[in-house]
């Protein structure tokens, strides 16, 4: 047999080899991390709902999970959820796509002001609209809701200058956007508060170049005030809630998600200390059968979460940095999950994951 | 009448107990403290937050049996001064929606009106309102929850009678004035919040304690930090016996709770 560029390659290149593990958990498509992680590193966290999953376990895991917006500490810790702070690294709430992202930063350097600054409500209180849900019920008023978006804009600014890997995690291709100058919103007006115009807003669904463009550009401006911040860029595994296109969700979702993993590819691909990290495949993969997903066919179950952190800790974690992430095989192969003591704890958080895509189907 | 409450009461008892000295004409009055109660070591199951049969044996004991006609209800109170009356370690304000003229701090940390309002009725709510609701099902007459005084204004008469909050006032000082009656205000709100789902009403003080800055005025200062003296225990009990007879005349006095 002649010999080939296939004859010398390790089993993780070969499907049925990668396949040949005893546990589904075993399964890796990470193969080897791009940078470690020790006990200080500053991680942060921004995304979809998904990232808020890795927010949590690299909480309980013991890691320095960088938050500059913490809330006040005399506030309740329940309060303080339920107006989502520590739900990522600063308080902005979901960020669904890399064009958010890439705005979140030049409207923290004052380099972009959106012209739909406030949302009135019917009650007469005041919404974000770049982080609708924010609060329970609004603010007072304009001059409460830009009092509090100069503080949360100081503390994302200092999120970008002194993290030391920011973990992303992209969501969505599609959007809605002012027409008058582009400003992207995370849910469309009108869902979580605001009224949708057709003439001021309009629909966007992200190709490739556009998503590559925007990481690019935000990579590129937030290392030039922090160097050697590194990345990590996830997909979310979690479906779209709805379409805004007239086709089924499914091959909706099916196209935002390849868009988001060649963007991230290429982009990885292109800038130094920029890793792919695999919770994609992990979730969605043959492998697992369907089995990471729970009931509703789109939340993912703490088993898929803890694989993937599993994962995590092995590739980019430094040896006796971290505790190990409860192994959940049982309910990985479809046994009854009972839970107790730490796993309990992880479900009850895993479940209060707050995702604002959700009230698209209210 | 009665009236039912921790520290706060200290003000109602000595003014009744002077009134009476004195000779005034005032309606008889029972003062029950849960505080006395709580901190005596001959009642040790009695809690400062009272279940509903200890509050009825507190009650039918200080009233030889009788239940009240009407009850005012000056009960625990320092929530807020908790919270408040020292210079937190991450100095903090907040812009409350009916001032918004009292511009927070600057270089403080910004913090939303309602998250500080979800903390303090998380708080008031596992003191105040098991007492209130086994108040309302106790009595027969009307319930008034009776708000803590406005702050004391004066810095140097804090530091002068600090009470328990001594250690704590030494090593961080004491809040802006302005931050502790935003806070004295956002408490009163709660309270009231509080006491409408409780179908009772919270009793607005008299506005003749108030200085201009809707603080304690100063003939009204106990030596402590937070409390009124017995000149502030008599104006909230003169205000108090207004409210009853004016009832009383209005026919209101057996049926005030069904309609609040």
């Amino acid at each position: 047999m002649s010999v080939t560029p296939y004859s010398s390659l390790p089993n993780h290149c070969f499907w049925r080899r990668a396949h040949r593990v005893d546990r589904l958990i075993d399964v890796d498509p990470v193969v080897r991390g791009l940078f470690k992680i020790a006990k200080q590193t500053k991680v942060a966290t921004a995304g979809s709902c998904f990232a808020q999953h890795i927010s949590n376990r690299l909480q309980q895991a013991g890691f320095n999970y960088f938050i500059t917006e913490a809330g006040h500490p005399l506030i309740d810790s329940d309060v303080k959820r339920a107006y989502n702070y520590g739900v990522f690294s600063a308080r902005f709430g979901n960020i669904y796509t890399a064009a958010q992202l890439r705005q979140l930063m030049d409207r923290a350097y004052g380099a972009f002001t959106p012209i739909e600054g406030a949302w009135e409500g019917e009650d007469g209180r005041f919404y974000d609209p770049f982080r609708p849900a924010i609060q329970p019920d609004g603010f007072n008023s304009l001059d409460d809701l830009e009092s509090d978006r100069k503080q949360h804009f100081a503390a994302v600014r200092r999120l970008f200058e002194e993290a030391e890997v920011m973990v992303f995690t992209l969501g969505l291709t599609e959007a809605w956007r002012s027409r008058q100058d582009g400003a992207v919103f995370p849910l469309c007006p009108g869902v979580a508060a605001g009224t949708f115009s057709g003439e001021r807003h309009e629909f966007v669904n992200y190709s490739v170049d556009e998503v590559v463009s925007d990481l690019s550009a935000f990579i590129t401006a937030t290392r030039l005030r922090n160097p050697s911040l590194k990345f990590m860029l996830t997909v979310s595994p979690v479906p779209l809630m709805a379409t805004a296109v007239d086709s089924s969700v499914i091959t909706s979702t099916a196209y935002s998600k390849a868009v988001l993993r060649v963007a991230a590819e290429q982009v990885s691909k292109s800038f130094e200390d920029v890793a792919y990290f695999p919770s994609y495949e992990v979730i969605t993969g043959p492998a697992a059968r369907g089995r990471y997903y729970a009931e509703d066919l789109r939340e993912v179950r703490p088993a898929g979460v803890s694989h993937v952190m599993r994962l995590f800790m092995k590739h980019y974690v430094e040896a006796g940095t971290a505790r190990r992430e409860p192994e959940r095989a049982r309910e990985a192969q479809g046994a009854d999950s009972s839970t107790a003591g730490d796993e309990f704890s992880d479900i009850a958080k895993d479940l209060a994951v707050v995702c604002e895509e959700e009230m698209l189907d209210r | 009448m009665l009236a039912i409450g921790h520290s706060h009461l200290q003000a109602w008892r000595r003014a009744a107990e002077r009134l009476v000295r004195q000779g005034d004409d005032v309606p008889a009055i029972t003062c029950v403290s849960l505080q006395e109660k709580a901190d005596d070591p001959a009642a040790k199951s009695v809690s400062a937050v009272p279940s509903g049969d200890e509050l009825a044996a507190l009650i039918d004991a200080a009233m030889s049996g009788e239940r009240p006609t009407v009850t005012f209800a000056p009960l625990l109170g320092n929530e807020y001064n908790a919270m408040v009356l020292a210079r937190h370690p991450v100095p903090f304000d907040f812009i409350l929606s009916e001032r918004p003229d009292l511009i927070p701090e600057e270089g403080c940390e910004l913090v939303p009106e309602g998250a500080l309002i979800g903390t303090l009725r998380a708080r008031i709510s596992r003191s105040v309102v098991p007492i209130i609701t086994a108040l309302a099902e106790i009595t027969q007459g009307p319930v008034f929850l009776v708000p803590p005084p406005p702050p004391v204004p004066d810095e140097e008469h804090i530091k002068a009678y600090p009470s328990k909050f001594g250690a704590r006032l030494q090593r961080l000082g004491v809040s802006p004035v302005q931050l502790r009656v935003k806070m004295w205000l956002l408490n009163r709100r709660v309270l009231a919040d509080i006491a409408r789902e409780a179908k009772i009403e919270l009793m607005p003080l008299p506005p003749e304690i108030f200085d201009s800055q809707g603080c304690l005025l100063k003939r009204y200062w106990n030596r402590d930090p937070t409390h009124g003296n017995v000149a502030y225990g008599e104006v909230l009990l003169m205000d108090a016996v207004r409210r009853v007879r004016e009832m009383s005349r209005a026919g209101e006095m057996n049926n005030v709770r069904d309609t609040v």
